[in-house]
């Protein structure tokens, strides 16, 4: 009979932790899906980011494109300037 | 049956004790499918926890996931604000040098002006 009831008392032992258990089970449940969400928020956020560093990196490249050809430019006519005097006298 | 009343009496009581014994059995028996009842709803919750347990497996995997892929993104994008960064400080030098030429433009057309003014 002693051993019954000191199995008994094993039992509502570890029904005790079980609920204890149950209850953080539940309570992980919730912050589980909220982290998902967070992370599917988290990669979409990072997509949008990246997209606009995309956008960002050509703009200035364009940039950098239409200064380079402004100077080609320039330093054109600054030759043709000079150039075209001295083609003219020597002609 | 038992017509005898002296063999009566101790038999009535050993009905008496057959009935109790009975009694027990059937109560132990009433227990023991109590008990086969209880296990068996015990067995159906912890089915249950596993399921639950496995479907935030599942979720946390793809939290996983979803942290890894926003890493590599976010990677990229590092990468790609280096490159716009140093295509902005070069044109920022081009500007210079462009503010130079223009400079030089001027003068060169200045001079070639009051060259024809002196001409005519």
């Amino acid at each position: 009979m002693d051993k019954v009831h000191s199995t008994q008392q094993q039992v509502d032992q570890v029904a005790g932790v079980m609920h204890n258990a149950i209850g953080t089970m539940i309570d992980n449940q919730t912050k589980v899906s909220e982290l998902q969400q967070k992370s599917e928020n988290m990669k979409e956020g990072a997509a949008q980011f990246k997209k606009k560093t995309n956008e960002v990196k050509r703009l200035m490249w364009c940039r950098n494109m239409k200064i380079t050809l402004i100077i080609a430019l320039v330093v054109l006519i600054i030759l043709a300037i000079i150039i075209i005097p001295i083609v003219l006298k020597f002609t | 049956m038992y017509n005898n009343n002296q063999s009566y009496q101790p038999l009535l009581q050993e009905d008496n004790a057959y009935e109790y014994e009975e009694n027990i059995i059937v109560e132990r028996n009433r227990e023991v499918k109590q008990l086969v009842d209880d296990m068996s709803q015990l067995q159906d919750a912890m089915n249950e926890i596993r399921q639950i347990v496995q479907e935030d497996g599942e979720k946390l995997q793809q939290a996983n996931t979803n942290a890894e892929d926003a890493d590599i993104q976010v990677e990229d994008a590092v990468i790609e604000l280096e490159q716009a960064y140093v295509y902005k400080s070069r044109s920022r030098k081009k500007m210079l040098i462009l503010g130079c030429l223009c400079i030089v433009l001027l003068v060169i057309i200045m001079v070639v002006v009051l060259k024809v003014v002196h001409v005519y």
